[in-house]
């Protein structure tokens, strides 16, 4: 069965909605500013991918007032996806449509009164909101999808292990359609933890290049929503591209230090293709998980290698993080929407910051200019916290 | 699509009733309860005094570890993946290319607030690094990855009440359509200050109505529920790949269902729905997730009651929670566990403090044990106060 994506919603550091958003990954605009929702007195990093300009849709205001930040880019994201898609309009059995969202921390800030944080906002309903599946509530009470929902939460794999199980869910005949996203809001707890770990620059995010020291952490939510390609040709919705295949494994090896070589890395991103039924050479690009600490991009360029041999250095990779910022668990979620519209316009956005390529990552970095390529399929990459990795195949929709 | 029979073939249960098979095992013939006086934190002062906690528990009587720290839902994780794998007779060479899959409502939020103390106390620069990978909702799979060596598929659900409901459901999904052979799937929750105060805050602990402290599942006195905690992994499997190996059956997931409401229409046709679905043969009792949680127990009872209205005979219904405790996102998998020791041993436990039931809720759990009748078949329910309903179908092992 294939299955295809029909709809797209982001809520990004570079731009709300998919056009934006992919007109400033075009342009090479940055994300990355001075945070200015917590106070960052005393943090050693005070810069982020902080969306500075937000507001709940209208139409949806009511509905998703009581959400904490992080639910509320979730329902932004999906309003669009959900206009995107067609849904309101459609002849659809809402009863058939799942939800699965995906995030790292979920209703964190609902939560840090409880950890010791005074917080002005605290209030009776907070703790009501930290549950992460609660978000996936608000999805299906907003639109009244009634099909079965469950959060995945896998670190940084969390937005693209999502789209992976929504496929897997509507192979397995529990839904017709899924509204899969990745969401998540910074906070002061993970502010302080992810600077604890230090695998921040205070730089730039510099994928692949020799100056690289670290990633800079962000927010969002990036939604799509998946159904089988014959239900799409049933209700006559425009087809995106086909989510051909996934893969998910853990390194296990260790918490936060990546193993020492990239098998685990090279493993998924080889099972993703043999999930989809395709050969390595049938990719034409690979989005890159390039998160820019100095050992996740040699472990990810050998895998590169390994996987596809002596075409790795001529083959095209962009790392979205460098204008994005690393937007946790909505990173895969909206690196599958970049890679999607690198299908649909041919065009393959820069990374940014990487004039200086590190020999010890020998790949093809699209940099400087978008890249005219021909793209009919992608291979985009993810890993988190915890050793886990996720790696999706997206191709191009086939004409009937 | 051609499926394949998903058997299981290994428990490993850590409650408050016991750890390991046999203690749980015990503890459900006599309907013992796990529920006592909480003491590890401080709840001078606070409505709620008890829980099911887990004393004694001491993981290096289950496997020695190279982690120089763990929160405590870890050390549950792992102690319960090792009984596991003990039970069902496999080595850590057996599992590398295991699936995983695990589920928790709260993850740790015990770390969480031991890292965030130093933040509020001291400030961003003095918090301890190391215990931030600890703080993850993922922090208990990695670290059972990581532990036994297990490299293969990787998912875990945050997914609240039915998050280990969820893991074996897709565990359970990924066997029977052929994409995999062997997985270790389940859940766990741990009490924390952060949790109980949290849900302390919102009433729905008991007495949220300053009456008397008991976990009443679908009784007309019922006034909240009583936190549990607990960690459970099965060893699942398709049959054949059991039969090769020799392994002995427990159990067989039978059928399964994952089903949702929204506020609008309520949640018992959700109920329902889900247990009509997950059915696929006349079970002989069912295990409910009544929790005395005054406002669930209601939608919960009411659909479990229109279910038992379709059945041609009665179906005998208890809760486990009055023994397990509200096990939060551990729920699913632990009364799984409990289902398949209760159709081995024949002894269906009685739902403790159910002696009153609400007429509105529609169900009257057994208010004693019962033994000698059939129980080859039984369906397990457990609900997320959002309207998410995990239902699993389960069997007694055929041989």
């Amino acid at each position: 069965m294939s299955v295809v994506v029909t709809g797209m919603g982001i809520v990004s550091p570079i731009g709300n909605g998919v056009d934006a958003f992919w007109t400033a990954l075009l342009e090479g605009q940055c994300g990355i500013r001075e945070i200015t929702r917590f106070d960052t007195e005393g943090f050693p990093f005070t810069r982020g991918g902080e969306i500075s300009s937000f507001e709940l849709p209208a139409h949806i205001a009511a509905a998703g007032r009581h959400a904490n930040l992080a639910t509320q880019f979730l329902l932004t994201a999906a309003d669009e996806a959900v206009a995107d898609a067609q849904l309101a309009t459609a002849n659809v059995d809402l009863a058939r449509v799942a939800v699965i969202a995906a995030s790292n921390f979920g209703g964190i800030t609902s939560a840090e009164h409880l950890l010791g944080e005074s917080s002005e906002a605290s209030g009776l309903e907070d703790f009501s909101e930290y549950g992460f599946l609660r978000s996936a509530d608000h999805v299906a009470n907003t639109w009244c999808f009634t099909g079965p929902r469950s959060v995945l939460s896998l670190s940084c794999s969390s937005g693209t292990a999502a789209m992976g199980l929504a496929a897997d869910w509507i192979r397995a005949g529990r839904a017709e359609m899924v509204l899969t996203g990745g969401y998540d809001v910074l906070s002061r707890f993970a502010w302080s933890g992810l600077s604890a770990l230090r695998a921040m620059s205070h730089d730039a995010v510099r994928p692949f290049d020799a100056r690289r020291d670290g990633t800079i952490f962000s927010e969002g939510a990036g939604v799509l929503i998946v159904e089988s390609e014959d239900h799409a040709h049933q209700r006559g919705a425009p087809i995106y591209a086909e989510l051909s295949g996934y893969a998910l494994n853990n390194n296990a090896y260790h918490l936060t230090a990546p193993s020492k070589d990239s098998k685990g890395t090279t493993d998924v991103m080889r099972m993703a293709l043999a999930d989809a039924g395709m050969a390595a050479d049938a990719i034409d690009h690979v989005n890159a998980h390039g998160t820019a600490t100095p050992h996740n991009d040699v472990a990810e360029s050998t895998a590169i290698h390994e996987v596809f041999g002596a075409r790795a250095s001529s083959l095209p990779v962009t790392a979205n993080k460098s204008a994005t910022g690393h937007m946790m668990g909505a990173a895969g979620s909206a690196e599958a929407i970049a890679s999607i519209m690198t299908i649909r316009s041919g065009l393959i956005p820069p990374t940014l910051n990487a004039d200086q390529p590190d020999p010890a990552c020998d790949i093809d970095l699209v940099r400087d200019q978008p890249r005219e390529h021909t793209t009919r399929c992608v291979l985009s990459n993810s890993a988190g916290i915890g050793g886990t990795n996720a790696a999706l195949v997206l191709r191009e929709a086939r004409s009937r | 699509m051609s499926t394949r029979d998903v058997v299981i073939t290994g428990i490993g249960p850590v409650s408050a009733i016991g750890t390991g098979r046999v203690a749980t095992r015990q503890a459900l013939e006599s309907a013992t309860s796990g529920i006592h006086d909480i003491t590890l934190f401080d709840v001078e002062g606070m409505p709620t005094r008890r829980a099911a906690e887990i004393r004694d528990f001491d993981l290096e009587q289950i496997l020695q570890t190279r982690q120089t720290y763990l929160d405590r839902a870890s050390q549950f994780a792992l102690g319960a993946t090792q009984l596991a794998l003990d039970d069902a007779g496999l080595s850590r060479e057996d599992v590398a290319n295991a699936a995983l899959f695990y589920g928790s409502a709260f993850g740790c939020m015990d770390t969480m607030a031991l890292f965030f103390e130093d933040l509020v106390a001291k400030g961003p620069r003095l918090v301890k690094p190391f215990l931030f990978p600890h703080t993850y909702s993922n922090t208990p799979i990695s670290l059972i990855a990581i532990e036994f060596g297990i490299c293969g598929y990787h998912a875990n659900y945050a997914s609240g009440n039915v998050a280990s409901g969820c893991a074996i459901i897709d565990a359970y999904d990924r066997i029977r359509t052929g994409r995999c052979d062997l997985a270790l799937a389940g859940g766990v929750d741990a009490l924390s200050l952060a949790a109980y105060e949290g849900l302390s805050e919102l009433g729905e602990l008991s007495p949220g109505d300053g009456g008397d402290e008991c976990c009443a599942p679908f009784s007309a006195h019922r006034n909240g529920t009583v936190l549990g905690e607990g960690a459970v992994t099965l060893v699942l499997e398709s049959r054949d790949h059991a039969r090769a190996r020799g392994a002995a059956i427990l159990g067989e997931i039978t059928g399964a269902s994952l089903a949702a409401g929204v506020e609008s229409s309520g949640y018992a046709a959700t109920v329902h729905h889900s247990l009509a679905a997950a059915t696929t043969r006349t079970p002989h009792a069912i295990c409910a997730g009544g929790n005395g949680s005054v406002e669930q127990d209601l939608w919960l009872g009411a659909g479990i009651g229109a279910f038992l209205d379709e059945q041609p005979n009665p179906i005998p219904v208890t809760s486990l929670v009055p023994i397990f405790g509200n096990t939060g996102g551990c729920a699913s998998a632990l009364q799984s566990a409990a289902a398949i020791l209760i159709m081995e041993s024949g002894v269906l436990p009685a739902t403790l403090h159910a002696d009153n039931p609400d007429p509105a809720a529609r169900v009257a759990p057994i208010t004693d044990s019962t033994r000698g009748a059939p129980l080859e078949n039984m369906l397990v329910t457990t609900a997320d106060p959002g309207g998410t309903v995990a239902t699993l179908s389960l069997c007694k092992s055929d041989t």
